[in-house]
């Protein structure tokens, strides 16, 4: 175990457009950071805050959601409903300090290139923050 | 007329069948909540700056004969009640708000700064607090949720107790401090709180808006989180719980009262329904009628924060 | 009379210094009362039962599951507390985790390592109960030392600690206590306490008495005689067994796998709480399952009162 510590993000990616722009960014052979691991909603309003939370209780160093733009959701108006929890999401991990460790994005099917961009991003800024400090206290499940 | 002769009547009359209220409790500065079902009780009901439980917890708990019931009602469990009857679980005309308006609940921690203290020490006069003969400004003799309480009495009510003289203290923005901290700083400041925590669930169980018949907390399929009162599991359990009540919360501070540990933990939920009132323009339990704020939408909601 | 009056009187200083020689902690109670630096402990189960500990670890490797048990280090710590709370120790969590074979050796290795000292207590506080269930303010039964903070130093029985006989107003300050305590001791439960609950089970009172009671936990975790625990697996491929602290107020403390759920009302539980400590556990073990520390009292949010529900159901049946 001596490489360096590479941050794992969990990424929950929409079906119809996020996860669609993920896929075309592969098949376009766009090179991307590999840190993030994909978990495929139907929607980003399915997302449910219980799943970011779940994450990085597990030991996910980040977290991403991303899905359609504002109006172009598959079922209308799920990323509205979504966009508002995430809000609030966003502004209390903001006051605890752990601000730049849950990203949110909308990334449409057609945007392969933008995908590959996001995650870049994604990956620097939880890159800089260092590994998930709930970790702390964890000692007999990381068996060698 | 005063708080004990209109519960009284009420009973009298038999318009409810029970008065939800407080009553001496068995140590100095304790209350305790109590259902009223014969008028002869009523002498024990009291009102006093020891009430911090927020008796709207118990409309859901009542005793099936009780189908009317009044219950004694500060700003905030008036905002307790409107929002439980918004969220359907109980029905207005089975309801009788008795509203008080309230002076602040005192922080009876700060009262056991002072050794052997007996109740016929400490009086209130006005805006201050005497404590053996010392006045303070009772500003800081109060909860963290009564300084920025927004809504002393209750807005919706059917019966207005008028009350003597009850000071009206400026509102404080007590998360500014913490807001002002650098990053680092308020992460050490939650993850020292979030460790102490044991996962006793008091500040859950005292909560009027939190009635899930199974708390998400002990879901076993799925698991969000372990019984391990760990950070990692606190963490999830008290921010899991701060979303659930994002645009129900009513601000009244029982949470806090009741951690036997007195951690700060209702700093999440007056945080959340913050961004609540900044961004979508809503309060819960102020306006019966208006829609809860996350099964609507604008299309112009804040989106700077995602890319 | 508790004490022997055979102990020695040392220097506050001395005391401290002699407390200072290993790993030290004092209970919420004693911090509460004296200024010690050391660290406390919000309850004395928590340095024998831990809320949270790994029991053993496992992991999937070379096509078989590998499992390594997690015995306690058992390094030495000397744990101050207050006579009710030694009580708990010896009288109740003794008895559940040592009494019976098999032993449970992570406690029995914690228990091995802890020096436990009393330090009497000079007034009952108003949540103070100890006399109602059979303890005494300045009880050295089941403590390996003794201490009692006097005007002029500190009254020490034990070994350890050399100091000087006790001076004939020493003598005199520790008979006014003793009376003192005497005149204020909450009086015993009556002596069928137990059996009269046992035989209120079935009456209408209970749904009254319970009533209020936010079903919390907060009691149980801080109660030095609770010892309910509950037993999970983290992980998968590779984890650990968890012991935990569990509450017989959560819903699903008797959820069966069958999905019944005997006490899935709130007054069940309520019940049960009573009966255990002030009835199952003094009919099988001869001593109440509670120590009257207060604990619970003066922590309860909506001060349900634990000493007023057995004194009512008593009084029914009298």
């Amino acid at each position: 175990m001596n490489s360096p510590w590479e941050p794992k993000i969990v990424a929950f990616l929409c079906h119809w457009c996020s996860y669609a722009g993920a896929d075309l960014a592969g098949v376009s052979r766009i090179q991307y950071p590999p840190n993030i691991r994909v978990v495929r909603v139907p929607c980003s309003g399915s997302v449910d805050p219980l799943y970011i939370l779940k994450a990085l209780r597990e030991g996910a160093d980040g977290v991403l959601v991303s899905g359609c733009h504002p109006g172009d959701c598959h079922y209308l108006s799920g990323n509205y409903f979504a966009r508002r929890k995430f809000l609030v999401l966003h502004e209390l991990l903001d006051l605890l300090g752990l601000r730049d460790r849950v990203h949110f994005s909308w990334v449409s099917a057609s945007e392969g290139q933008r995908f590959a961009d996001v995650v870049k991003a994604v990956t620097e800024a939880v890159r800089s923050l260092g590994p998930n400090p709930l970790r702390e206290g964890e000692s007999t499940c990381d068996a060698p | 007329m005063t708080l004990r002769d209109a519960a009284r009547k009420l009973l009298e009359e038999h318009k409810v069948q029970g008065v939800l209220g407080y009553r001496k409790g068995s140590l100095p500065f304790r209350t305790r909540p109590y259902l009223f079902r014969d008028p002869c009780e009523i002498e024990e009901l009291v009102f006093n700056p020891f009430c911090g439980l927020n008796l709207a917890r118990y409309l859901l708990f009542l005793p099936q004969e009780v189908e009317r019931v009044a219950i004694v009602a500060k700003g905030c469990d008036g905002r307790a009640c409107v929002a439980l009857v918004r969220e359907n679980r109980l029905r207005r005309e089975n309801l009788l708000i008795l509203g008080v308006p309230c002076p602040g609940m005192v922080d009876t921690r700060k009262l056991a700064e002072w050794e052997g203290l007996k109740e016929h020490e400490v009086t209130l006069r006005g805006g201050e607090i005497v404590v053996r003969g010392v006045a303070y400004p009772l500003a800081s003799f109060l909860d963290a949720s009564c300084r920025r309480c927004r809504y002393r009495s209750p807005l919706v009510y059917d019966i207005l107790v008028e009350s003597g003289e009850v000071p009206s203290l400026p509102q404080e923005d007590t998360l500014r401090e913490l807001r002002s901290l650098p990053e680092e700083k308020r992460w050490e400041f939650f993850r020292k709180e979030l460790s102490r925590c044991i996962r006793c669930y008091a500040c859950r169980n005292a909560c009027p808006m939190c009635y899930c018949k199974e708390c998400f907390a002990e879901s076993h399929k799925p698991s969000f989180l372990h019984p391990s009162p760990t950070l990692r599991d606190n963490f999830v359990f008290h921010i899991g719980r701060a979303m659930h009540l994002a645009g129900r919360c009513v601000e009244c501070g029982a949470c806090e009262r009741a951690c036997p540990l007195r951690i700060p933990i209702a700093t999440l939920f007056l945080a959340v329904s913050d961004t609540v009132r900044e961004h979508f323009a809503f309060e819960a339990g102020v306006d019966v009628a208006a829609p809860a704020p996350f099964v609507t939408y604008r299309e112009d909601d804040p989106n700077a924060f995602i890319r | 009379m508790r004490l022997s009056g055979n102990g020695v009187v040392v220097t506050r200083e001395a005391f401290l210094e002699w407390l200072s020689r290993g790993r030290t902690f004092v209970t919420e109670t004693v911090a509460r009362r004296f200024r010690l630096p050391f660290p406390s402990v919000p309850t004395p189960k928590a340095v024998l039962l831990p809320q949270h500990e790994a029991l053993y670890r496992f992991f999937w490797a070379r096509r078989t599951w590998n499992v390594h048990p997690l015995p306690p280090e058992g390094t030495p710590i000397l744990l101050l507390a207050a006579p009710c709370e030694v009580k708990a120790v010896t009288d109740v969590l003794d008895a559940v985790f040592l009494g019976n074979a098999p032993q449970d050796p992570y406690y029995a290795t914690r228990r091995k390592n802890l020096i436990l000292g009393a330090l009497g207590c000079t007034f009952f506080e108003a949540t103070c109960f100890c006399t109602r269930v059979g303890g005494h303010p300045l009880s050295r039964e089941g403590a390996d030392f003794f201490a009692l903070p006097l005007s002029s130093g500190v009254y020490f029985e034990g070994e350890g600690v050399s100091g000087r006989p006790l001076a004939s107003s020493e003598k005199e300050e520790l008979e006014a206590l003793v009376a003192d305590l005497e005149k204020t001791a909450p009086p015993p439960f009556p002596e069928k306490t137990p059996e009269y609950l046992y035989e209120a089970f079935g009456r209408d009172i209970w749904e009254d008495i319970a009533w209020g009671c936010l079903n919390c936990g907060a009691c149980t975790f801080l109660c030095p005689t609770c010892f309910c625990f509950d037993l999970v697996l983290e992980g998968r491929l590779r984890g650990a067994m968890i012991r935990t602290w569990d509450s017989c107020m959560f819903p699903k403390f008797t959820l069966h796998a069958s999905s019944h759920n005997p006490r899935s009302y709130p007054m069940q539980r309520v019940r049960q709480r009573i009966l255990h400590k002030f009835s199952y556990h003094p009919l099988r073990k001869g001593v109440f399952g509670c120590v009257g520390c207060g604990r619970c009292v003066a922590l309860c949010p909506v001060n349900w009162d634990i000493r007023e529900a057995v004194e009512r159901v008593v009084s029914c049946a009298l």
